[in-house]
């Protein structure tokens, strides 16, 4: 103890103190300059870049979606300016709008060209020892193949399809939109019809009806025909899905 | 004594500032809580070597171990949530000024015998 203890009578510490002080300080001082140095230096470190560019990437699309936002309801505002401020012109332009979604909806008729697919039976004998029923998925194919060649109105015996439709059996009687309707099936669709013509052609389902004895045929209408669907009758109501949930992202 | 510590102290910080040395910012909460407490132990060795009970082994011990605590203490805070290092600023800080206060004392009782002697 005594010998490491570095102390004079008066006060005057021995080597080994000044030594070690001065080492100490000086360690300090290192320590104190490069603390200032971190400190100072910008705060962009290495690891930080990918999360800044991740970051980046997620603002620019925000961006892009509230520009298109922007856009649309700029392009609003000035077909509501082009009125004027008359009052009646912009009913009218609101009872456009309202036209626009009725018939997007499918609530109003539509006609133009498309197809006119017709399924009846072949005449002659009934075809012995098989199953001669139409199911209702075989129906749904044909609207699905439609649908899926761009069909954009479809009616099954005079029923209007619309989101919400269905087409399915009860009890064997073919049921369209609740409304049961019965042989032979006519599907009109307003669209392409060279298109749907062709993919509806192609398809193995016209044999597999061929083979239960029905005969499918497909009659494109184009030029001066059309073909025209009625509008949807039904009243169109929602239990649950109450509300435009907007926001999220 | 203290001429000496503060020359080292120059020393260091010309080193470091030469040698352009820094260290990943995420560190840098504990080097800053590290300095506070090694510049704690130097002024508490500078005191001792004037109360004249300077020990080295101690002061050696004493400035690694509590270096070492201090950053430690700051690890362990930013593990738990908690902002513990403002314990060590607290404690170092008390203690730094304290050292120095006696430091003044022991340096004025001595200027003033030998002056007025």
């Amino acid at each position: 103890m005594s010998a490491t203890r570095e102390s004079g009578a008066a006060g005057r510490p021995g080597k080994t103190l000044y030594v070690v002080l001065f080492a100490a300080s000086t360690v300090v001082g290192f320590m104190a300059a490069v603390q200032i140095a971190t400190v100072r230096q910008p705060a962009t470190a290495h690891g930080d870049i990918v999360e800044l560019r991740s970051e980046l990437v997620q603002q620019q699309a925000k961006q892009e979606g509230l520009l298109k936002t922007l856009g649309d309801l700029q392009r609003q505002l000035e077909k509501y300016q082009a009125t004027g401020g008359n009052r009646s012109d912009m009913a009218a332009a609101l009872i456009q709008e309202v036209q626009d979604a009725r018939r997007q909806a499918g609530l109003e008729p539509a006609g133009g060209p498309g197809v006119v697919v017709t399924v009846r039976d072949i005449p002659g004998p009934p075809v012995s020892g098989q199953d001669t029923h139409i199911y209702d998925w075989m129906l749904q194919m044909i609207v699905n193949l439609l649908y899926g060649n761009g069909a954009e109105a479809i009616a099954l015996n005079g029923q209007r399809l619309i989101t919400t439709s269905f087409i399915r059996e009860v009890n064997g009687v073919m049921q369209v939109n609740t409304h049961p309707i019965s042989m032979p099936y006519v599907i009109e669709a307003v669209g392409d019809a060279e298109r749907m013509k062709a993919a509806l052609t192609i398809n193995p389902i016209v044999q597999d009806y061929r083979q239960i004895g029905k005969e499918v045929t497909i009659e494109a209408r184009q030029g001066g025909a059309v073909v025209e669907v009625p509008a949807y009758r039904d009243p169109v109501e929602f239990r649950f899905a109450k509300k435009e949930v907007t926001g999220g992202s | 004594m203290i001429w000496l510590s503060i020359v080292g102290l120059i020393l260091g910080v010309l080193l470091g500032l030469a040698f352009n040395v820094t260290i990943p910012p995420q560190f840098s909460s504990y080097l800053s809580i590290a300095v506070l407490a090694a510049l704690d132990t130097v002024f508490g060795g500078i005191r001792a070597g004037l109360e004249g009970n300077f020990d080295s082994r101690v002061f050696i011990s004493g400035f690694f171990f509590n270096t070492l605590l201090a950053a430690f203490l700051a690890f362990i805070g930013v593990q738990l949530g908690v902002d513990l290092y403002l314990a060590a600023v607290f404690a170092f800080g008390v203690r730094l000024f304290q050292n120095i206060a006696t430091i003044r004392r022991i340096l004025m009782d001595r200027r003033r015998p030998s002056s007025s002697a």
